[in-house]
């Protein structure tokens, strides 16, 4: 009898999951499901809104990367003004969303991973988590805290506040930046950069120490992997401009596809639906579903860029290939290369930050183009923390939103965090597993913190509310439940 | 030093839905009243807001109360009343949870980085009952409001922080 193990619920990521690991007669693991138990429907409620009201109404589906759906919904209401946007309004946007890639990326590595890499597996989950890395390493914690901190103020000073600032707008922004918050900006960054220097050496430490079974055993396989480039092939977050768009690379090094653009998204991505998860299965068109896996966020963007274009992001991303890449075009296939992925664009979101503070064009230019609606139909992208996000609207003659389809990272990268949970179970799991299926703690510490890797935000791409507790479930072949575990 | 800091008063909750959005409400009441404390509004603790409880000379967090009516005792059919308590440190058990945000008494700890001893904490909390869409409260939020705003009018008017 066939029997399955149920990990319910997850933890220490935004919004609710279980997770199950299904085996054979003869106790083998044959498949594991990362399950999303949360619906929201914020495509449905969409309906029937002006487009001018897009940004702030999308910008509530999460607390944490609001920033991310307020740009693209800004970007598809641009495209139905019809409008280019003044180039001070382009950096500033820019500027927000380095911003917010900065804390949210800081809040997934310090607040919800380091616990794990610095207290070490085993260690009893009530103490893995932000108050242990407190007790552990109080300086790398207060700095953790500082740079998510430099983030959100940035992101309150622009936008007036902290989070769901409606500040980006069709046709550009509200306000230009201020002298104050210029100045801010840039005394503020040489402390954020030994923060992330300090943290570098950390953490490479201990990829060659105690994370070596982990870079190899947590979702280390080949994919297609899918992100913005601007028109040099470099790393881009907002608009590929002139000769960029999206690109697809296989982890052969391949460019699959190149310049495409997110008007014509539905000719290379296509949706699945499976029964048990409420989170869409989004795959590469060409290749079909399964086979058209693909991963998006931190990790994806370097995979597909050539390079970043900062001295000191570049340097750390030719490091994270050579300790990390294969192939000729050193591609990183191990999921666990996320986390290194989040601190090297840290550091070009510094570094980008400090290009556009200093340009007097984002304190005195022009901020906003003003016209009338002139289309129907258009879809805007942007980079989220997270990976690619999409925003696809219909409006009828009067502005008022007919249809919306929302393509969120998360769920992009959900048949490659499913991979990566089944990868994680073969590693740890015994082989068979005793037909009592107790489940050891380090396994369902490692499946969750495999799930992690992709920091998944369920709130946004299930446009579900509330946290996200973790649950582990052993079933049988006929679906009898051998096991259980369940935190949060 | 302490003593020269601001007192701090943090709305929580989500002003939309109902009776969830109660923190905020009585901490604007107190926003911009001249020399008076810092309000901060927020809809979930994050981890940065323990640099500026730091920084207080004493604090509240002010927050919908969803398990009132159990600890009230429901069977017995009290209604339970707006309460005011003193607000100590959390450790690992208390705080982070599943997601991104922090309980009152975590962020508490995690002021403990940026200054030693945390500044004295409390936590007023408002029996809350219905959360739909909007901005209304619920009648029973209602009746609750005056006492309410006397437990934040007592903490504010307290002289020591030890109030």
């Amino acid at each position: 009898m066939s029997r399955t193990v149920v990990i319910d619920p997850v933890t220490r990521i935004e919004g609710h999951a279980k997770i199950t690991l299904h085996l054979d007669e003869g106790g083998h693991l044959v498949d594991a499901r990362f399950h999303v138990t949360e619906y929201r429907g914020f495509e449905k409620f969409c309906e029937g809104r002006p487009f001018t009201e897009m940004a702030g109404i999308t910008a509530r589906i999460c607390g944490i990367c609001p920033v991310s759906h307020l740009l693209a919904a800004a970007k598809t209401g641009d495209k139905l003004l019809a409008v280019t946007i003044p180039p001070a309004a382009d950096g500033l946007r820019r500027l927000l969303n380095l911003a917010q890639i900065t804390q949210s990326h800081a809040l997934s590595f310090f607040h919800l991973s380091s616990p794990d890499f610095l207290l070490g597996w085993e260690c009893d989950p009530a103490r893995r988590n932000v108050f242990g890395l407190m007790a552990a390493d109080p300086d790398l914690a207060r700095a953790g805290i500082r740079l998510r901190q430099f983030g959100q103020q940035i992101l309150e000073r622009l936008g007036g506040r902290r989070i769901h600032a409606a500040w980006a707008v069709p046709g550009g922004v509200r306000t230009p930046l201020d002298g104050a918050t210029r100045d801010w900006i840039l005394e503020r960054l040489p402390e954020e950069r030994v923060t992330l220097e300090r943290t570098l050496a950390l953490y490479k430490g201990l990829l060659d120490g105690p994370l070596q079974r982990e870079q190899r055993s947590f979702g280390d396989f080949g994919s297609l992997f899918l992100g913005l480039v601007n028109g040099e092939g470099r790393w881009e977050h907002l608009d590929g401009g002139e000769g960029g768009g999206l690109r697809v690379r296989a982890s052969d090094g391949t460019i699959v596809a190149d310049r495409l653009q997110e008007d014509d998204y539905h000719s290379f991505l296509a949706e699945a639906v499976e029964p048990w998860s409420y989170l869409k299965f989004p795959y590469y068109r060409p290749l079909g579903y399964p086979a058209g896996m693909y991963r998006v966020g931190p990790l994806a963007r370097l995979n597909v860029c050539e390079s970043i274009g900062t001295p000191w992001a570049d340097r750390e991303l030719g490091e994270l290939r050579q300790r990390s890449g294969s192939g000729p075009a050193a591609i990183i296939t191990s999921s666990f290369a996320y986390h290194h992925a989040r601190l090297v664009e840290i550091v070009a979101c510094l570094e980008a930050i400090e290009r556009h503070a200093a340009d007097p064009e984002l304190v005195g230019g022009r901020v906003r183009s003003r016209a009338d609606l002139n289309r129907n139909e258009a879809v805007g992208v942007s980079e989220a923390p997270r990976g690619t996000l999409f925003h696809h609207y219909r409006v009828d003659d009067d502005g008022l939103i007919t249809a919306v389809n929302l393509i969120i990272a998360t769920g992009q990268n959900n048949l490659a965090m499913n991979r990566t949970v089944l990868q994680i179970a073969r590693e740890f799991l015994p082989d068979p597993v005793p037909a009592d299926g107790e489940i050891p703690e380090p396994l369902l510490n490692r499946v969750e913190a495999g799930i992690r890797c992709f920091d998944p935000c369920l709130s946004c791409s299930t446009h579900a509310a509330g946290q996200m507790p973790l649950r582990l479930e052993l079933r049988d072949a006929g679906g009898r439940l051998l096991a259980e575990r369940c935190r949060g | 030093m302490r003593a020269a800091r601001v007192d701090l008063v943090i709305g929580v909750g989500n002003p939309l839905r109902g009776d969830d959005g109660v923190g905020w409400w009585l901490a604007r009441q107190v926003q911009g009243t001249g020399a008076g404390p810092l309000v901060r509004l927020v809809p979930q603790l994050t981890p940065e807001l323990a640099l500026e409880v730091a920084a207080a000379r004493r604090v509240l967090v002010v927050d919908a109360w969803c398990e009132a009516r159990c600890e009230a005792g429901c069977a017995a059919g009290a209604e339970a009343a707006p309460t005011l308590r003193s607000l100590q440190p959390g450790g690992a058990e208390a705080g982070v949870g599943g997601g991104h945000g922090l309980d009152p008494g975590g962020v508490l700890a995690l002021a403990a980085l940026f200054g030693g001893d945390p500044p004295p904490a409390w936590l007023l909390l408002v029996p809350a009952f219905a959360f739909p869409h909007g901005t209304e409260f619920s009648a029973a939020v209602r009746r609750q409001l005056p006492v309410a705003q006397a437990l934040l009018c007592q903490w504010l008017e307290a002289e020591s922080p030890h109030a």
